[in-house]
């Protein structure tokens, strides 16, 4: 029937605007240290709160220096009792400015990544 | 076309049908053995084909997550199975969709095999975006997400069944005794569906402008305009042809009908696939109890662009404001001049105050000297003019401690 053929042909009319990309959907809802800032004391570990729950294992968290040097140690971790935050331990810091970068794989499979920096004083 | 987006759709599709036709079995009174004989095949194929494209999908976003191609995605399978929600949730819907292929060929429709469906139908919420809400707030979205998936299989899944019912030999008594039934889980589905529906929206979007404004809102109201399109046709259904039923006629109408409503369906399901691929519009600003003690921060996230405001101290007194903007894609959004409000929780027109933002070599936007005068929830103002296209105005709450 001629119908079916006019309500299909609409109906999936979608598929030609279908959008062409995946976009990210985990983004950074607060961080500590706070993006931008400067810091009067170093600090022991960065810590990232999403807007999504993140997958630990595909995530990852990297601090690096002025110079390109990692600063972090080992892997990003999961907080237990909050799915949306990671953490990582940080060596000793001294005076600088410090490169937060993060990509994390949120719980509904979707990637994203982002960065920003803080500066230690003097 | 996205393929990820083809998967899903087949996949969403067949997964509806295989658990709805067992579930419409469950209906049926001791029917022919031809009919019968359909029914299983329909949820043969249907289970086949979820399987099928289940595995398509984990292999995608295997690729997807390790950057690698395909070929090479299958062989890093297995941490990703085993180290996400997503694998693993696929993993158990494997085994229940193995499970029920292996009885449904060797008996008629029974409650085990009806829960088996139930977990194949529902289980998918714990890794959409509702299952990805943090917190307590998570528990009540994935469960609304759940009684979703779940009327939408009892309604849509069953329809394809429903029409082989009207095709078949059956008897017209028999066909008018389940049509009523089918009938009333159907209306139990379509409020289900609006129930949670509702529920999901609320937490994903954030405010009703939304499903104008964005990409994620159009495609929603689109999602919506299917379903009241389907519920118009199902009224035909319950109030005109059920009652003219055993009438050939009826009988008749009611598959051309139902095939209306399967197409709309289909086209639901199609959306949803998007839909899933397409971040949510409401992007849940911080708790105004919950910002850290020194500084506060915000991500404002609007389908134009996102801008991350950090004010440092976050206290009362005067504090350095700096802004980093973006694109939804992650790139920095190149813009001609930033200009910075802050509006005071009082609303008082005359204590906005409005600044001029410097852009710094690191890509960030300054503003040095900002006064804070009370504790409370002020709202940012970003407005940025972008080196292409009009004025973009940002705006949050953000929360200012004593």
């Amino acid at each position: 029937m001629p119908w079916y053929r006019t309500l299909i042909a609409i109906v999936f009319a979608g598929v030609l605007w279908a959008p062409a990309a995946v976009l990210a959907h985990a983004h950074l809802d607060r961080a500590m240290p706070a993006a931008g800032s400067t810091l009067k004391e170093p600090l022991k570990e960065v810590v990232l709160w999403f807007t999504e729950a993140v997958e630990p294992k595909f995530s990852s968290i990297e601090v690096r220096d002025a110079k390109g040097a990692a600063v972090h140690e080992g892997q990003a971790n999961g907080v237990s009792g909050n799915t949306a935050q990671l953490r990582v331990g940080l060596k000793s810091l001294t005076p600088g400015t410090y490169t937060v970068k993060w990509r994390v794989l949120s719980v509904d499979t979707h990637r994203s990544q982002g960065d920003f920096t803080f500066r230690i004083a003097p | 076309m996205e393929p990820l987006i083809l998967v899903r759709f087949v996949h969403f599709a067949a997964t509806l049908v295989a658990g709805g036709t067992i579930w419409f079995a469950l209906l049926l009174p001791p029917v022919a053995a031809a009919l019968e004989r359909r029914l299983r095949l329909l949820t043969l194929t249907a289970l086949g084909v979820a399987i099928v494209s289940g595995a398509a999908w984990l292999l995608l976003l295997a690729a997807d997550i390790l950057g690698t191609s395909l070929a090479e995605a299958l062989r890093g399978l297995w941490p990703v199975v085993t180290d996400t929600r997503f694998g693993q949730v696929s993993l158990v819907r494997l085994a229940f969709a193995v499970a029920l292929a292996l009885l449904v060929l060797r008996r008629r429709a029974d409650p085990v095999q009806g829960l088996l469906a139930l977990g194949l139908i529902a289980l998918p919420a714990l890794t959409g975006h509702a299952g990805a809400k943090p917190g307590a707030a998570g528990y009540g979205t994935v469960a609304a997400d759940m009684l979703h998936l779940t009327a939408a299989g009892a309604w849509l899944g069953g329809l394809p069944a429903f029409a082989l019912l009207l095709a078949s030999e059956a008897k017209g008594k028999d066909v008018a005794q389940v049509t009523r039934r089918y009938g009333r889980v159907a209306l139990c589905a379509v409020a289900a569906l609006a129930l949670s529906g509702l529920v999901n929206a609320w937490s994903l979007l954030s405010g009703p402008r939304d499903l104008i404004d964005t990409d994620y809102g159009r495609l929603l109201s689109l999602k919506l305009a299917l379903f009241a399109t389907m519920l118009a046709v199902a009224a035909v259904n319950r109030f005109h042809l059920t009652s003219a039923l055993p009438a050939t006629r009826a009988r008749r109408a009611l598959i051309r009908t139902t095939l209306s409503e399967t197409i709309l369906g289909l086209g639901v399901v199609f959306v949803v696939a998007i839909l899933g691929t397409t971040p949510p519009s409401g992007h849940a600003h911080p708790n105004v109890s919950s910002i850290p003690a020194d500084s506060s921060f915000v991500h404002i996230h609007t389908a134009e662009a996102m801008a991350d405001v950090t004010i440092d101290p976050g206290r009362i007194g005067r504090a350095t404001v700096t802004i980093r903007l973006w694109r939804e894609d992650m790139t920095e959004l190149p813009a001609r001049a930033v200009r910075f409000a802050l509006d005071p929780p009082t609303n008082e027109a005359r204590l906005t105050s409005e600044h001029v933002a410097v852009r710094e070599p690191d890509g960030y936007w300054r503003v040095g000297d900002v006064a804070l005068t009370q504790e409370g929830a002020w709202t940012v103002r970003v407005i940025v003019t972008p080196r292409e296209g009009s004025t973009i105005v940002l705006d949050a709450p953000v929360a200012i401690a004593r």
